[in-house]
């Protein structure tokens, strides 16, 4: 692999300031360093404080600016609280990303077993979430005329996959808002777009650690012969999606996955 | 004779005993009308309110899977077994175009979160129907679901929601033989509430969309493609923009 990934970045986002849900780890870690390390204020909204503290502490150990605070992305005054509290601290908002889902999504399970707690828990993270956040961060996103969001889809909303329905359906429905609040929030000069990236996290992990043939057979798919890095390959993506040089693109599903999912 | 009468036994070689699930939906009557015209046994279950006929159910209680399983049981015991279901979801709530930013937490459970519940309970239910055999699932949806559109995030939601479900479905059901496919409908045709909401035009410059003239009617082109799914016995997971020809997706 040649691997580029050590030289300093341009400063795409020096002086924005991004808030990402679900930063405490995983993914929403691997996008909330890489928007630091390309000059981002970075608000870590984590639903355990002490994860978000982790994150936002190794944001400033590479010199860059972040305050964790402790969100409950179903609970809209905890969006709020996180939004204002980005506000206080750097000022502004420019980007919001919602990356928070629930810990059970990527657990194995039948459609006609689902009891309504389960779905409700899981649809509450995505997708209360995500009304939350939009409730939470319009006038903030609006107020700078730049605003962008970014929204969490996967592979699995598009193709529906089999391992969880409640997944399928909630990355579906992740889709279906991007575009729409693209064109409901373009007037309003915020960008609306979505990844649907493939990374190997502490996830995908556990869960291929039950199955090693299914990850080999999984990763084969790939035709850069591997998972995606959660902050070099999927957050510097976000990153860059959230600069100025992409400014036009908005409602858009991108694939950030390595070639898997060629089929849009 | 009831209206559940096959009008035209030599039209297909089969004739399919369709229940059809509907909730806030407009054209029951013509949707009805039309699978009749297919050939197909049809048996309805609505929550609007009405008179009960033989073959149509109004009233119905969609709050819970258990109220929900009940109002389908008469159904069924109506129908005797059933082959398809079409389950035609557009709840009030979802209609409404408005700004998200307008919207409470209660307005975006109702019109986000309980229509997605209901779809999954209405799925349930289907695969219960089907009681271990074969079946199909058709379900109808707004055709701008593949655009998105500003004031409806919440259908937009809904919509792609439920057709990330289908395919996870028709995945998961397909061993056994029930097939799910999601018919595109134009969305005005699929719920006229949407008559004022501001649907993004196709960009094609030429003469107007849809290319065919028209947008298909519940009664006929909806109908007719339906009846086909029924019987596609290769047909699973399939999006079919049933509109004409607007946006030719994929």
């Amino acid at each position: 692999m040649n691997d580029r990934t050590n030289e300093r970045l341009p400063q795409l986002l020096q002086g924005r300031t991004a808030l990402v849900t679900g930063a405490g780890g995983g993914v929403g870690r691997g996008i909330a360093l890489a928007m630091a390390e390309v000059g981002a204020n970075v608000v870590i909204a984590a639903r355990r404080g002490s994860t978000g503290e982790e994150t936002a502490g190794l944001i400033r150990a590479e010199g860059g600016q972040a305050l964790a605070i402790e969100t409950d992305v179903t609970r809209l005054d905890d969006v709020r609280r996180a939004v204002d509290g980005a506000v206080k601290q750097f000022g502004r908002l420019d980007i919001l990303v919602h990356n928070a889902t629930h810990g059970a999504s990527g657990h194995p399970k039948q459609l006609e077993d689902f009891a309504d707690d389960d779905w409700d828990e899981q649809l509450a993270v995505d997708l209360a979430g995500a009304h939350h956040c939009a409730l939470a961060a319009f006038d903030a996103l609006h107020a700078n005329g730049c605003g962008r969001v970014m929204l969490l889809c996967s592979a699995f909303g598009l193709h529906g996959a089999s391992l969880n329905p409640a997944y399928a359906a909630i990355k579906g429905g992740i889709r279906g808002l991007t575009k729409a609040l693209a064109r409901e929030w373009g007037p309003s000069g915020i960008t609306v777009n979505a990844i649907s990236p493939a990374a190997l996290t502490s996830a995908t992990d556990a869960f291929f650690a039950l199955n090693p043939p299914l990850r080999d057979r999984y990763i084969a798919n790939f035709p850069m012969g591997r998972m995606g890095r959660e902050r070099e390959d999927v957050g510097r993506a976000v990153a860059a999606l959230c600069g100025d040089g992409l400014a036009y693109v908005t409602g858009q599903i991108i694939q950030v996955d390595g070639g898997l999912y060629t089929a849009v | 004779m009831t209206d559940s009468a096959t009008l035209d036994p030599h039209r297909s070689a089969k004739t399919n005993r369709i229940l059809v699930v509907a909730a806030g939906f407009e054209g029951i009557d013509s949707l009805k009308s039309g699978l009749l015209k297919q050939s197909a046994h049809v048996c309805l279950v609505t929550d609007a309110q009405g008179v009960d006929s033989p073959d149509t159910f109004f009233g119905a209680d969609f709050s819970s899977r258990a109220s929900l399983a009940q109002a389908l049981g008469q159904a069924v015991a109506r129908l005797g077994r059933v082959d398809a279901v079409v389950l035609a979801l557009t709840p009030a709530a979802a209609l409404i175009a408005r700004p998200i930013t307008s919207m409470s937490v209660e307005d975006w459970r109702k019109a986000c979160l309980e229509p997605l519940r209901l779809a999954r309970h209405c799925l349930q239910e289907s695969f219960r129907l089907f009681d271990g055999g074969t079946g199909c699932i058709v379900v109808l949806g707004p055709n701008f679901s593949f655009t998105g559109s500003a004031g409806l995030t919440a259908l937009s939601t809904v919509s792609e929601g439920l057709r990330g479900l289908m395919k996870s479905a028709a995945r998961q059901w397909g061993g056994q033989g029930i097939r799910l496919n999601w018919v595109g409908v134009d969305s005005v045709v699929l719920a006229p509430a949407l008559s004022d909401a501001p649907i993004p035009l196709s960009p094609e410059m030429g003469p107007p969309p849809p290319a065919l003239g028209a947008a298909p009617a519940l009664t006929e082109g909806v109908a007719e493609t339906i009846a086909m799914l029924v019987d596609a016995t290769a047909l699973t997971g399939v999006s079919l923009p049933v509109d004409g020809g607007v946006w030719m997706v994929p």
